[in-house]
């Protein structure tokens, strides 16, 4: 339990960018360790992006995967040009926008429910059974109403509002102007306040 | 564009905390004139927040595991050609006539020096 303890505080920690750099570098020169340090720091939010794009946690799971996979083969060329966090981030989109075409394709219906999330933040001691219920029916239909999206206003949205990312991050991990990475973003809060509308008041009544 | 629009218009960068002061003044100043405008600013900000209240999904601790196995084995593979790149006849053919150059070199210096 202390261990995962640990673990859970050294991911959550933000890492000073030389730290990120000096582990990146050696990466880059093959060195596994290091690959695996910067697999641990940034796995879950890659995998927490995804979960939202897909809507389903085996299918970010793997997406997950192919991403870190891609990283490592990616490494030995990467020129440093860009935050690692961009990059992977980067990536992921990349990975991600393939997914769901070809999930597109295949016609499987991936709006299955989430399991809930394991979240340390929301751990201000137990929550009465009732009202641990009632926010997970919440956060489902966020989730529900986040799904409805074109994909690059989802996109947008998950990455300013749920990774925290500034508009220029995004303008570079989209590799699109700024300008139609806020007006995407506006497009889909619009779009997600009419399919929400009530929601919070619903829940809390 | 109307002037509600061009108010609905600002209200994510005003979220973001991301507009130029004067904007920021003006839509503040319509929305405590303007009642339809409040009431979908407040929906607007009630989105926004309710995006950034859901819980973070973490993975599971075997998952670093295997992504760390599936490394490691593209790695031993990616060695092994770079060997068989470098030493194109494979070492169990190779050994032999190396071996085999290396005593008949050592016979002629013997018989040259004899």
């Amino acid at each position: 339990m202390r261990e995962s303890g640990g673990a859970a505080a050294v991911a959550a920690a933000p890492v000073r960018r030389e730290e990120g750099e000096a582990l990146l570098e050696k990466a880059r020169r093959g060195d596994e360790r290091a690959f695996a340090a910067l697999l641990r720091l940034h796995q879950d939010r890659i995998f927490d992006l995804l979960v939202r794009m897909l809507g389903d946690r085996a299918e970010a799971e793997d997406v997950t995967q192919e991403v870190f996979l891609s990283f490592h083969k990616a490494l030995p060329g990467f020129r440093g040009d860009a935050k690692i966090s961009t990059w992977l981030f980067r990536i992921a989109k990349n990975h991600c926008l393939n997914r769901i075409k070809y999930l597109g394709r295949r016609g499987g219906d991936r709006h299955v429910a989430l399991e809930a999330a394991d979240d340390p933040a929301r751990g201000e001691g137990p929550e009465p059974p009732d009202r641990a219920l009632e926010r997970r029916r919440r956060d489902e239909q966020v989730q529900a109403a986040i799904a409805t999206l074109p994909e690059e206003q989802r996109l947008v949205v998950v990455l300013r509002d749920i990774e925290g990312l500034d508009y220029e991050e995004i303008a570079e991990v989209l590799e699109q102007p700024l300008g139609t990475v806020k007006s995407r973003l506006h497009r889909g809060r619009l779009a997600l306040a009419k399919k929400l509308a009530g929601v919070a008041g619903e829940n809390a009544s | 564009m109307n002037a509600h629009q061009e108010v609905i218009e600002l209200f994510s960068p005003y979220v973001d905390a991301a507009l130029p002061a004067a904007e920021e003044a003006r839509l503040e100043a319509h929305l405590a004139a303007c009642e339809p405008c409040r009431l979908e600013y407040g929906a607007f900000a009630e989105a926004v927040s309710l995006v950034r209240e859901l819980p973070r999904h973490k993975l599971p601790a075997a998952f670093s595991r295997r992504v760390l196995a599936r490394t490691r084995a593209e790695r031993r593979r990616r060695l092994r050609e770079v060997r068989a790149a470098m030493l194109p006849v494979p070492a169990e053919i190779a050994l032999p006539v190396v071996l085999l150059a290396a005593v008949a070199a050592v016979v002629v210096l013997v018989l040259l020096g004899g």
